[in-house]
């Protein structure tokens, strides 16, 4: 004999023969997801909460200092101007050379057989003024710190050694102290120290009839130089 | 699967679910993600607050030193300037004038002669000053021996420490006691004025 089934089930009705159903995890999961995202939240805004009574306290403290800052910082731009003002007039001071003592030795040096005729120390070349390619403003100074300096002594002389003479006494003592003395084979021309721009016979005749003579030398002087 | 042949068990459940998730997208849409943009923008300024106290706090303690500090550079600054050359009746040659013509005097240099040359600028600093210096050559010229030149450069250099020698001619005259000598002496003076406009656009 053949069994009848009836199925008076729905589909919908059909429980899963599944111990977990998707029917009843589905809201649970859902429901549990909302939490986290309520719980998450939550946790921020704590964080928030404490995060602005802290940013509070630190600018009211701000608040509360800025009148002495401020007085501070004036205070401050005060002492860099008048630092930046020190530090200009010291830019002199640093390029100043004094040529007295050098000067009272140069009487001591010069043999009696030498005349000096004149001696120059040249005004230095024109300041360079001229704003560099592609400077915006006002050039204020010039565009080098330093300066050169020579020393040109012309003068007769009875013969070559006495100059000699003269020019060896210049490389010591104090002339070292304004004189820059540069020779040999790996000095280059512009560079050397001494050079003799001249030495010719003068018209000048010395006590014994004989022909004078005549020099002269440029030395390179220590440069100013208008830094600290 | 049809809305209407589900059993109401199954209708609930798929309310609460859907329900629930759009209210958890919500809170994440709506709050969670504004609250991270805040802390994000807390932190922020707590970073800029902190580092500004910080800044506030080292220059507050550095300020208990600044009013010696002040006084100190005032002070040197007063000094050198007092050292400067100040033009006497509009002249800055009147006034090297009246410092020098004793001592050229008692050197025994005659026939002084004083001109004001050309000014000639100085090296800025880094941080621009408002008041700039110069320098200001003044051309002497006088008659005397090589020896009362130098006793007098020797003076000036010992009695004038803001003084420097820029240039110097000695041409031998007929005799050695009458040579005519030309000075170039420099003392620095006041220069130009920067105003606070200028300052950001300049540098040497």
């Amino acid at each position: 004999m053949k069994a009848v089934h009836l199925n008076l089930l729905k589909d919908s009705e059909r429980l899963s023969s599944s111990p977990i159903r998707l029917r009843v995890m589905a809201p649970i999961l859902c429901v549990l997801a909302l939490a986290g995202v309520l719980a998450w939240w939550g946790f921020l805004y704590t964080r928030i909460l404490v995060r602005e009574r802290q940013v509070g306290a630190l600018e009211a403290e701000i608040a509360q200092q800025k009148a002495a800052y401020d007085k501070v910082t004036a205070k401050q731009g005060e002492i860099s101007e008048i630092e930046a003002q020190i530090e200009q007039i010291e830019y002199f001071l640093a390029s100043r050379r004094t040529w007295g003592e050098t000067l009272t030795a140069l009487a001591e040096s010069i043999p009696p057989t030498v005349q000096l005729t004149s001696l120059e120390i040249p005004e230095p070349p024109p300041q360079k003024l001229i704003p560099p390619q592609g400077f915006k403003g006002i050039m204020w100074g010039p565009t080098e710190n330093s300066e050169s300096v020579s020393f040109v002594l012309a003068g007769r002389t009875t013969g070559e050694k006495p100059v000699y003479t003269m020019m060896s006494s210049f490389e010591t003592g104090v002339f070292t102290n304004t004189l820059v003395i540069a020779k040999g084979d790996d000095v280059d021309e512009k560079n050397r120290s001494p050079k003799v721009k001249s030495f010719r016979q003068d018209t000048a005749r010395a006590g014994d009839k004989s022909r004078m003579q005549a020099f002269e030398i440029e030395y390179r002087a220590k440069e100013r130089s208008f830094a600290k | 699967m049809n809305l209407q042949n589900m059993a109401p068990n199954a209708k609930r459940s798929l309310f609460i679910s859907a329900g629930a998730a759009v209210a958890a997208c919500a809170v994440y849409f709506m709050m969670v993600e504004p609250a991270q943009e805040t802390i994000k923008k807390l932190s922020q300024r707590q970073e800029e607050s902190t580092s500004r106290h910080q800044q506030m706090s080292i220059a507050l303690t550095n300020g208990k030193t600044q009013d010696a500090r002040l006084a100190e550079c005032t002070e040197k600054l007063r000094q050198y300037q007092s050292k400067l050359l100040e033009p006497l009746l509009e002249s800055t040659a009147m006034r090297a004038k009246s410092f020098l013509d004793k001592m050229a005097i008692e050197a025994g240099l005659s026939d002084a002669e004083y001109n004001a040359l050309p000014e000639r600028k100085l090296p800025v600093p880094q941080k621009l000053p408002s008041q700039l210096y110069a320098r200001c050559p003044i051309s002497i010229s006088f008659n005397g021996s090589y020896q009362a030149a130098v006793s007098f450069l020797l003076r000036v250099e010992k009695e004038f420490p803001f003084v420097a020698l820029e240039a110097l001619t000695i041409h031998g005259g007929q005799s050695p006691e009458k040579q005519h000598i030309t000075m170039v002496l420099e003392w620095p003076i006041k220069g130009a004025v920067t105003t606070p406009d200028q300052k950001g656009a300049v540098k040497k």
